[in-house]
């Protein structure tokens, strides 16, 4: 999966008092680890297995130290396929955590280096946190999963994940581009595919250009796009 | 718990290796940890710890239950100190609900809160100094700790078990007498405990076999998700209490108490400087919660279905947390508890290998793990 396609492949939740972002396929999971890793989250909170009766959630809670600030990350898999791409050779204190998920919900962590059972004996055949047991262990005659939910609607905005987790990223970013300060890699390679290379070229753009342009990069409003103008101009006119 | 993989058997290169089962029936194991050993000569050379001996699986209980009678299981996984088990599903179930919590209760909930941590750290201590084969100070610490012990039972109704704490504040009101028991308690117990120290940490005995045993450097206790006295010890500044306080820990004044060694001696210093602690905050407490006024805040047990929080308190372990997601039913349709131990044992074989075999439980016992919520 290349560099460009991160954003198309998580959505941003608010619920509540959190934000969660929901990876949509295991190597975008993988890379916002990476990502949220980079972006200097250091210390690894927990990671929960969920059965959602249409399939299984992993659900990783991580925290930087520097700023206490918080951040939530899912991943959905299906009963047929439960794999998981590993996280503990980026934060250790998930390996014990991701052992208990495979234990207890029946996840599997691909590239985990001790995939075994913690909690209960090698030889048990169930994994006991599915909705499909009891508490007994045994099966619920009647039990049935329900249908695999319906994608993202449309008029979500995209997210922006990489630009809110890694500030710094954009420095890293192709071009000129990368000198405006809100625009993330992810954008900037989007903006260059439309042709927009230059600061000149977005400095010179005119006002009807603005809402097409920011359609084509899958953008809700033309605001962010004027907003890189304005930056653009300004870094322009100073230089 | 899990049988030797092959690999786990296969000898290391150049050493003559022998392997030695520690526990699970070990009294230094407190409670049935078992870890497989192999030793060369003095110096251990694998740790492989197996655990899940003590394995209820509360969470799968807790689906059929509604939140309100979920409380109880949780005194029952760090039995030491269970009071501090009940706070983090109360505030996230009071967030998600929207529950609103009386300043009395606030006041209330810490104090308690702070008690159990002195009760844990007595039970720590004395266990600790029995591990290292000095029985008068266990017998101190307990003596001490039934004291404290016998106030939580007159107020919550149980020793150990307390089921006190509920959404919105208490179950009860508190009886007239509790402050004043409570800082008599604290005005004594700051008497003696310069004593237990200078007959533990500051023993010349207790140094010679803790101090630069069991360094954890900081950036793999963070790596690691250790929390608690370890990483505050291994001089890492993070507390719960002061990064995201709840309850009525934003009005009273306290440090993030931090040492630099990182070994064995550092991880009980800082414990007994918690102790300390402790007694300042209960004092503070006691001065400023008001005398009257609710105990239990109004509100609706209702939580939308999707909702979901994961939300962490700073226990006397370490960062004892709950990860809650509701199906908008009576009871949590998930709960996961995250506990300090069971994250920070994972270090274990990489404190212990290199170690003389006679230092394994004076690192494991400076851990201060409870089985009960490691294997919950």
């Amino acid at each position: 999966m290349s560099e460009t396609t991160l954003d198309d492949q998580v959505r941003k939740l608010a619920l509540g008092v959190e934000t969660v972002y929901h990876a949509q396929s295991p190597a975008a999971y993988r890379r916002l680890g990476e990502r949220l890793y980079g972006a200097g989250y250091d210390f690894p909170q927990c990671l929960s297995g969920v059965d959602m009766e249409y399939g299984l959630r992993a659900v990783v809670n991580l925290r930087r130290l520097r700023d206490q600030a918080e951040v939530t990350l899912w991943l959905d898999v299906a009963y047929e396929a439960p794999q998981v791409p590993t996280l503990c050779d980026l934060w250790g204190g998930l390996e014990w955590h991701e052992r208990e998920a495979y234990d207890l919900v029946g996840l599997h962590f691909s590239g985990h280096p001790d995939h075994r059972r913690i909690l209960l004996e090698d030889d048990w055949t169930i994994h006991p946190l599915q909705r499909r047991y009891d508490t007994g262990g045994y099966l619920i005659p009647e039990w049935r999963p329900k249908p695999w939910p319906e994608a993202a609607d449309s008029d979500q905005a995209p997210v922006e994940a990489a630009e809110a987790v890694t500030p710094k990223e954009a420095e890293t970013g192709p071009s000129e581009l990368s000198q405006l300060k809100s625009l993330s890699a992810a954008f900037a390679a989007k903006l260059q595919a439309q042709g927009i290379t230059s600061l000149k070229a977005l400095a010179e753009l005119s006002d009807e250009a603005l809402a097409p342009l920011a359609t084509a990069i899958g953008l809700k409003s033309a605001a962010a796009v004027a907003k890189w103008r304005e930056q653009a101009r300004q870094l322009r006119e100073g230089a | 718990m899990t049988m030797l993989r092959p690999t786990e058997l296969a000898p290391v290169p150049g050493a003559q290796e022998m392997l030695v089962n520690l526990g699970p029936q070990h009294p230094a194991t407190h409670g049935v940890l078992k870890v497989v050993l192999g030793i060369d000569g003095e110096r251990v050379t694998r740790a492989v710890p197996h655990i899940g001996f003590l394995h209820r699986n509360h969470e799968k209980i807790e689906e059929s239950r509604t939140y309100h009678q979920v409380i109880p299981y949780l005194d029952r996984m760090d039995y030491v100190s269970g009071l501090q088990n009940e706070l983090p599903f109360c505030l996230a179930v009071e967030e998600l609900a929207g529950i609103e919590v009386p300043e009395r209760a606030k006041y209330l909930r810490t104090a308690l809160f702070e008690l159990n941590r002195i009760i844990s750290h007595l039970v720590w201590i004395g266990t600790y100094m029995l591990d290292l084969g000095a029985i008068t100070p266990f017998l101190y610490a307990f003596r001490d700790r039934e004291a404290a012990l016998d106030i939580v039972e007159r107020t919550t109704g149980g020793r150990m078990l307390p089921n006190y704490f509920t959404f919105g504040g208490v179950r009860r009101d508190i009886n007239p007498r509790f402050w004043q028991e409570l800082t008599g308690f604290v005005d004594y117990l700051e008497g003696v405990l310069p004593e237990y120290e200078a007959l533990t940490v500051e023993a010349p005995v207790f140094r010679a076999r803790t101090v630069g045993i069991g360094v954890l450097p900081p950036a793999m206790a963070i790596n690691h998700g250790i929390s608690g006295p370890m990483l505050r010890a291994s001089g890492v500044a993070h507390d719960l209490r002061k990064d995201q306080p709840y309850d009525a820990y934003p009005w009273l004044d306290f440090e993030v108490i931090t040492r630099r060694e990182g070994d064995s001696w550092a991880r009980s210093k800082l414990r007994c400087q918690e102790l300390y602690q402790s007694i300042d905050l209960i004092r503070q407490c006691a001065r400023k919660a008001p005398r009257t006024g609710p105990y239990l805040g109004k509100g609706r047990l209702k939580i939308e279905a999707g909702r979901q929080r994961y939300r962490a308190v700073e226990a006397s372990r370490g960062q004892l947390g709950v990860y809650l997601y509701s199906d908008g039913g009576p009871g949590p349709y998930r709960s996961k508890h995250r506990s300090p131990s069971f994250t920070n044992l994972q270090v274990l074989p990489d404190l212990f290998v290199g170690q003389r075999f006679s230092d394994v439980i004076a690192i494991l016992g400076s851990m201060d793990i409870v089985l009960g919520e490691v294997d919950r």
